[in-house]
């Protein structure tokens, strides 16, 4: 195995699955799981037991090298020099268990939908374009920016929303920008992830040959993980393409006045989607951008940037779901942290956790009290709805002036948009639903 | 232990079936073609009885030259050889004719156990593994959730109205997957070229012995006549009137009058 080497460098010592004032848990799947196997260090002694053959592959082993996010929280706070590679050493025991077939059913689909389908949603490639109708923004011919929005932008109901919303930043501000829509193809980054560096191979070349073939030279993603796997991966294969992440491009539009922020008074976080920061060193863009909006308060969560937790999605957990659901999932126990900023917006960047965070709000019962919005949402004042002053604590919202808002997350029919739904009618409603505290 | 595994390849489970100008066939231009499902599970079960018990996997498949990518897989996930009748004149046959042109081929051949998928999901004929084994005039057992093969004598599970039936019989026996018996092993790209190096046997008719005229078209017991997509799902309809009492007088009034499915 690639990297067996470095297995046996680590001794153990834990910090890998701290914060980096080392105050709490910040490796996903030990948050969920809270067994020292779903760590990293634990991770790399199992899989060290396994090159000896002191143990075999059997269906724990591969869930606990599955549920790892590649977050890369432990490659910025583990201690040795191994740390660079600490999870190339996991992606090359994914990829022994590829190898042997031993994967998963759940993984295996995942890579069977996109060699036979070319996406995990096992949608026809012609209903890849259908997130763009209406938007006004054209097929790529010769357009100086190529917008790639991927398998969530282009079939997640989340995630086209995403898309529309940012493509329609740029359609507004004129920007020479096509899509390549039923002939776009799945970015692999999350195959190659979960170990299939053959399919991963295939895509990467695929795509190159595509990008070259319609004269693509700068791409704006909509998804990080495909900002990471053109811009890290794709040069590896001949692909060389000037890459950006949609919140980049957003700033310079922003600096040089082609898109003018629209005045909102709400009160924001954000959440610093993976592979935007830690894998792509971007943290400073989107917090910038969203200086740029009027009025817009922003005040930090307890960890962010290097040290964000993430959403529990990366790393294909957002396709195989091997992480699960839960009070303890990682996007959950976000949601919460960002509730103790008192912020009525949570700002993301990335289509998967658009939809991680979104379902967590919801499970977590606090759909009234914080909504889930990316950048291009934020910009365009999306949540004007929500800019009566409120705190995270208030329990009761004057529902009266959220009624637009409201009707669209507890998904009471439109036709009854105008009803006018009284306070009380709202309280009585949450006090039904199951909270966290009455669960427990 | 010999084993025989029948494998048919059908197109992709979330392909959009269009039917063909002809009426009675499919478009099969943007179709992706696949192993069957069911015959997955049928070579992963094989793989594994040859793991405990030794043995051989022979994977055996009819059908147009693409077939021999579903042969290709099925190598790549273990099966040691495959044998491929593939002649024009057997294209188009029913599930008995491909029952008797499958059984022809298996009478030459040694073999303790033969799997098949329990139906294809192209056309869920549910037929040819029972076929099969009434040609060889051996028993069968379907839709099998688990099996234990000791002293020449095998022991499966199958589910049957919401019951478990276990069946026992002797080698050598046909018995046909049900979801449930195993989860099949992914197999990558290099795999397959990989499985390249196995052999694979190209079969005729003529060499089977069969009169193209008993099978095909010509020998077609059953015909189709035609073929129609199932009708659209419509839309979900919101009643709102008034009051709750008009919501649900309406509803009656829908479900009785228009949908029929409430007796006045």
């Amino acid at each position: 195995m690639e990297y067996a080497d470095l297995t046996r460098l680590c001794f153990r010592c834990g910090y890998c699955k701290f914060s980096a004032d080392y105050g709490e848990i910040n490796c996903p799947s030990y948050l969920k799981f809270g067994f020292d196997t779903y760590a990293p260090g634990g991770r790399m002694w199992l899989i060290k037991a396994w090159l000896t053959h002191q143990i075999d592959i059997s269906a724990n082993y591969m869930k606990i090298l599955y549920t790892c996010a590649t977050c890369g929280n432990c490659k910025e706070q583990c201690v040795m020099d191994l740390k660079t590679n600490l999870l190339d050493v996991f992606e090359a025991a994914k990829s022994e268990l590829v190898e042997e077939g031993a994967v998963p059913p759940a993984v295996r689909d995942y890579f069977k939908a996109i060699s036979i389908n070319g996406n995990p949603y096992k949608e026809p490639q012609s209903e890849r374009g259908k997130w763009a109708e209406g938007i006004g923004i054209e097929v790529f011919d010769g357009h100086e920016y190529l917008f790639y929005v991927g398998d969530v932008g282009s079939y997640d109901e989340r995630g086209k929303k995403m898309a529309r919303s940012v493509a329609s930043v740029f359609v507004d501000a004129g920007l020479s920008v096509g899509m390549l829509g039923e002939e776009e193809l799945s970015d692999g980054n999350d195959v190659k992830a979960l170990g299939e560096k053959w399919l991963f191979q295939y895509l990467a070349e695929e795509n190159i040959k595509l990008f070259n073939a319609r004269g693509v030279k700068k791409i704006i993603t909509l998804d990080p993980h495909a900002y990471n796997a053109f811009r890290v991966e794709y040069p590896k294969f001949g692909g060389n393409f000037e890459v950006q992440h949609y919140a980049q491009l957003f700033l310079t539009l922003i600096r040089n006045k082609t898109i003018h922020p629209e005045t909102s008074d709400l009160k924001v976080t954000y959440h610093d989607p993976c592979y935007l920061g830690r894998h792509g060193g971007v943290y400073d863009a989107p917090r910038e951008v969203l200086k740029y909006v009027p009025g817009l308060h922003f005040s930090e969560m307890r960890r962010n940037g290097k040290n964000a937790l993430c959403c529990g999605g990366g790393g294909g957990n957002f396709f195989t779901d091997m992480m699960g659901g839960g009070e303890e999932s990682p996007a959950r126990i976000r949601v919460r942290e960002a509730l103790e900023t008192g912020c009525q917006g949570l700002v993301v960047a990335c289509p998967l956790c658009a939809k991680m965070l979104d379902d967590a709000v919801k499970a977590e019962g606090v759909e009234t009290r914080i909504r889930i919005q990316d950048l291009a949402e934020t910009l365009k004042g999306a949540c004007r709805e929500m800019t009566n002053s409120r705190t995270a604590g208030d329990d009761v919202l004057d529902m009266r002036s959220l009624t637009g808002y409201c009707c669209d997350l507890w998904k009471i029919p439109s036709i009854l948009r105008d009803r006018i739904i009284g306070p009380d009618d709202i309280r009585e409603d949450a006090e039904k639903r199951p909270t966290r505290r009455s669960a427990l | 232990m010999e084993i025989v595994v029948l494998v048919k390849q059908v197109p992709d489970t979330e392909a959009m079936i269009q039917i063909a100008e002809d009426g009675v066939s499919l478009k099969t231009e943007k179709i992706t073609w696949i192993m069957n499902p069911y015959d997955e599970f049928a070579v992963e079960e094989a793989v594994r009885i040859r793991a405990s018990l030794g043995g051989r996997v022979t994977v055996l498949a009819l059908g147009p030259e693409s077939t021999v990518t579903a042969i290709r897989t099925a190598l790549a996930m273990g099966a040691d050889k495959g044998i491929h009748i593939h002649d024009p004149a057997a294209e188009g046959s029913d599930s008995l004719s491909t029952g008797k042109i499958l059984a022809a081929a298996l009478k030459d051949m040694p073999y303790d156990l033969i799997i098949a998928g329990q139906r294809a999901m192209d056309d869920d004929g549910y037929q040819v593994g029972a076929a099969v084994a009434e040609y060889l005039d051996i028993p069968q057992i379907s839709m099998v959730i688990k099996q234990e093969i000791v002293g020449g004598k095998i022991i499966c599970h199958r589910t049957e109205d919401g019951a478990l039936v276990t069946v026992e019989s002797e080698l050598p026996v046909l018995f046909t997957t049900q979801r449930g018996l195993n989860e099949p092993r992914y197999v990558t790209f290099p795999g397959i070229i990989k499985a390249k190096k196995k052999p694979v046997e190209v079969k005729t008719l003529e060499d089977l012995g069969i009169d193209p005229q008993t099978v095909g078209p010509a020998g077609q017991k059953v015909t189709i006549v035609a073929l129609h997509s199932p009708p659209k799902r419509i839309g979900v309809r919101m009643i709102v009137r008034e009051t709750e009492q008009e919501n649900a007088a309406e509803l009656v009034r829908i479900l009785s009058e228009e949908v029929k499915v409430l007796l006045a």
